[in-house]
């Protein structure tokens, strides 16, 4: 498993639609595209363990109360089901070794296209991580961040990388719909 | 076609993780619908835990589910009563 370079503050990523049909996605530094990279290859490694229990919101139970359909529901979709997000991951690695250095940020243009992919890798890692923190449902953001205040939670760290992948995740997610394209 | 003949239920569950956003983005790329209809799906999610799409047959149900699950979303099958 590859360990992940974590800064102790969480830097702000941020996306916008250029026009045309160009995304630029906004980190502070190379190394969040670095780390960014190797999130997206530790996951396609994940991808090799679908019944790992962390995965079982990407490759969930279809019938819950039909042990016989969900096995042909399994058997019929979850190859497809792999492929695809491998090829998200994929794509998205492709694009985080692009980029290049601009004033106080690193810069990486990418088409929709890509973006979506990129979209679909942080939802997916996104939901790897809210499972291994054990996200509650119900709980509120000023009682998820009060868990983990402390600086001394164990999970504090993962946490703010969440935290991260959930800020790109929402700039992204405005920059592909378009809503504050110019 | 009557609702009575809709027999089966795709249900897309509301979970702590997806954002609402990106609901709303699965939905209108799934189901083709924009704006405040998608919308109102998610809210109604949000409201009642879950929000229901019927299908006519099993297999339909299926293509529904795989494509919502393709996008990460918690989505169940069920048969409708």
């Amino acid at each position: 498993m590859k360990r992940l370079r974590t800064p102790k503050r969480i830097r702000i990523p941020d996306a916008t639609a250029l026009g045309g049909d160009v995304i630029e996605i906004l980190l502070s530094h190379r190394e969040d595209a670095h780390g960014l990279r190797n999130l997206a290859e530790h996951t396609i490694e994940l991808f090799n363990t679908p019944t790992e229990p962390t995965m079982w919101r990407l490759f969930q139970t279809t019938y819950d109360d039909d042990p016989v359909a969900e096995a042909r529901y399994v058997e019929k979709t979850r190859g497809r089901l792999i492929a695809r997000k491998r090829e998200d991951a994929t794509r998205a690695i492709s694009v985080f070794n692009t980029g290049k250095p601009g004033l106080a940020s690193f810069k990486i243009r990418t088409d929709r296209a890509h973006a979506l992919n990129v979209l679909g890798f942080l939802n997916d890692a996104r939901l790897i991580m809210g499972t291994r923190l054990n996200i509650q449902q119900g709980e509120t953001r000023r009682a998820e961040i009060r868990r983990f205040a402390s600086p001394d939670h164990p999970d504090r760290l993962p946490r703010n990388r969440y935290l991260f992948l959930t800020h790109l995740e929402f700039k992204l997610l405005a920059a592909v719909r378009g809503a504050f394209s110019p | 076609m009557s609702e009575a003949a809709l027999d089966w239920i795709v249900r897309v569950h509301d979970d702590p993780i997806t954002l609402r956003v990106y609901v709303d983005h699965v939905i209108e790329k799934v189901l083709g619908c924009r704006g405040e209809e998608a919308q109102s799906f998610t809210r109604e999610a949000q409201a009642e835990g879950h929000f229901d799409v019927r299908k006519r047959t099993q297999d339909e149900a299926e293509e529904f589910a795989e494509l919502f699950q393709s996008y990460g979303l918690r989505t169940t099958i069920v048969r409708g009563v």
